[in-house]
């Protein structure tokens, strides 16, 4: 008989395939998060962003030349107010490109996908006021540009990669169009300039749900008939709050312990398949996550709780969930319906 | 290159694999056990001079990581994961032994990922109950909760009794 010690060394040194990364890439990647820090950052929380935003890891080991002043994340943002469940903008179309409507509301950033023709080129982030991406892409080099519509504006990058257009759209505002590819500068700076906030719309998802209390929606993303709404502990929710930049002190926006992620998709997303009404979870032994499959069984719930979180509680919450129908946005409905007001940003 | 520095590759060179291999049980899949250890490196470098017991902190480090990675939202996990992921099935034995280990892989999977965390870091490193509480940061009753629920699930999946020895020195040993 095996010990089960003994099994599971055999299971890591038999069929462990070669090391990717070297003693060197470790290093390069700590120097890399010592410049992070000694700027005054949270690498988890850059981490975060770029991935956001899809910044190639390999231009975060670039050292970049002297920038334009910023003040260091350390103090509470000037409007520490927390934001509501709304989108301020709206798609938009300047020259060959065209902005989609908001698809991903979180507590720093509102962000719509920039698209040509039917391909999608990149994607345009509104931050709040008090957030500064010369901070977020303070690893990258930051040069001054003409400004926009009589407001500061930074190139941020170079020519040989890629280069994102930074402007202020309001005292103390920015917005950035980062694209995937190289768009020419000229054309960001002409959706730039065609930008324009407007009146606040509620944010929509395709489920209501009852979020436990003591946790708070931190951020919710929709992408077709999927959604996913993600809800930190009321503790986390602060410190993000608190953070200048409003990131995650603890790592990315859709990685949070000990909270809460609630997703909509289509039934084959999931390797569960439909067994009745009630909200199942894997089997045999997972505790989590649940689903309930809905809509004819045509999509599917999932819920991922707290570690804290029985399967009974998990499936709990699922069998209290009801849904619109996710192929068709004009029935979902406003985020502060959907949710109970403990769920949503504190108000002031 | 700094004595320190060298120091850091030293121990680098030293645990990264013996990391991943503890990533890995924890989280399922070889690439991202690895970028797991890559990260937690880079954070130990960081605090290189301020870490008193760097194995310590590393082991921790990358098993919070690899528990993170588990919590993933699914379609994400399908974009990012890599072929090198376990399999669904444990394919027919060509050579001895083979079978044990995807068996034990499987039936992994089946444990909840906290559960799965504190059987690796007793039955794979060896800790004790108490080294495994401080390492993920929970009281000492929740470790052993955890591993006797553990173990329940691996021998439900499994099919065997598992054996049981509590050994000198708080080690936990079982045999399948």
């Amino acid at each position: 008989m095996k010990q089960l010690s003994d099994l599971m060394r055999e299971a890591v040194q038999t069929d462990a395939p070669p090391l990717r990364h070297s003693v060197d890439d470790v290093v390069a990647a700590g120097k890399s998060r010592t410049r992070r820090r000694a700027a005054g950052w949270t690498s988890l929380a850059v981490v975060a962003v770029v991935a956001a935003i899809g910044v190639p890891q390999a231009v975060l080991h670039r050292a970049g030349p002297a920038r334009p002043d910023i003040a260091p994340a350390t103090s509470a943002p000037p409007n520490a107010e927390p934001p509501t469940v709304a989108y301020t903008f709206k798609g938009y179309t300047a020259g060959d490109l065209r902005v989609a409507d908001p698809n991903v509301w979180r507590l720093d950033l509102e962000e719509a996908a920039v698209v040509r023709g039917e391909e999608t080129v990149g994607s345009l982030d509104v931050y709040r006021a008090g957030v500064d991406p010369r901070r977020i892409y303070h690893f990258e080099k930051v040069t001054a540009t003409d400004p926009i519509e009589g407001r500061p504006a930074v190139v941020i990058g170079d020519g040989a990669l890629r280069e994102r257009l930074a402007w202020q759209y309001a005292p103390g505002a920015w917005a950035v169009a980062a694209p995937r590819d190289q768009t020419p500068l000229d054309e960001l700076r002409q959706l730039a300039e065609a930008f324009r906030p407007s009146r606040a719309y509620g944010v929509t998802v395709p489920f209501r749900a009852a979020v436990p209390g003591g946790l708070r929606i931190i951020s919710i993303t929709t992408s077709g008939d999927r959604a996913r709404v993600t809800a930190a502990t009321d503790k986390l929710f602060r410190r993000m709050l608190a953070d200048q930049d409003r990131q995650n002190p603890e790592g990315a926006y859709d990685n949070v312990s000990d909270g809460l992620t609630l997703e909509i998709g289509p039934s084959s997303s999931s390797p569960l398949r439909p067994a009745g009404t009630k909200a199942i979870c894997t089997e045999p032994a997972h505790a989590q996550p649940c689903v309930k499959f809905v809509a004819g069984d045509r999509y599917v719930v999932q819920a991922q709780g707290p570690p804290t979180a029985t399967r009974a509680d998990v499936a709990g919450l699922l069998d209290g969930v009801s849904v619109t129908d996710p192929a068709d946005p004009s029935t979902w409905v406003p985020a502060d319906e959907a949710f109970p007001a403990s769920a949503l940003p504190p108000r002031n | 290159m700094s004595d320190k520095e060298a120091e850091f590759r030293e121990f680098v060179a030293a645990q990264m694999e013996q990391l991943r291999g503890l990533a890995f049980l924890t989280c399922g899949d070889w690439q991202v056990a690895e970028d797991a250890v890559l990260a937690a490196l880079a954070r130990l470098y960081v605090r290189w001079n301020r870490v008193d017991k760097p194995d310590v902190y590393a082991r921790t480090a990358v098993v919070r990581a690899a528990i993170d990675e588990t919590r993933r939202p699914w379609w994400r996990r399908e974009q990012s994961h890599s072929h090198a992921a376990m399999p669904d099935r444990a394919a027919p034995d060509p050579m001895p032994g083979v079978e044990d280990r995807l068996h034990l892989r499987e039936a992994l999977l089946h444990v909840p990922p906290k559960q799965r965390a504190v059987l690796v870091l007793r039955f794979l490193e060896g800790l004790s109950v108490q080294q495994t509480a401080a390492a993920l940061r929970c009281p000492e009753g929740t470790v052993k909760v955890y591993t006797s629920r553990g173990l329940d699930i691996l021998r439900r999946v499994l099919g065997v009794n598992l054996g049981i020895d509590e050994q000198a020195g708080g080690r936990h040993e079982a045999a399948v």
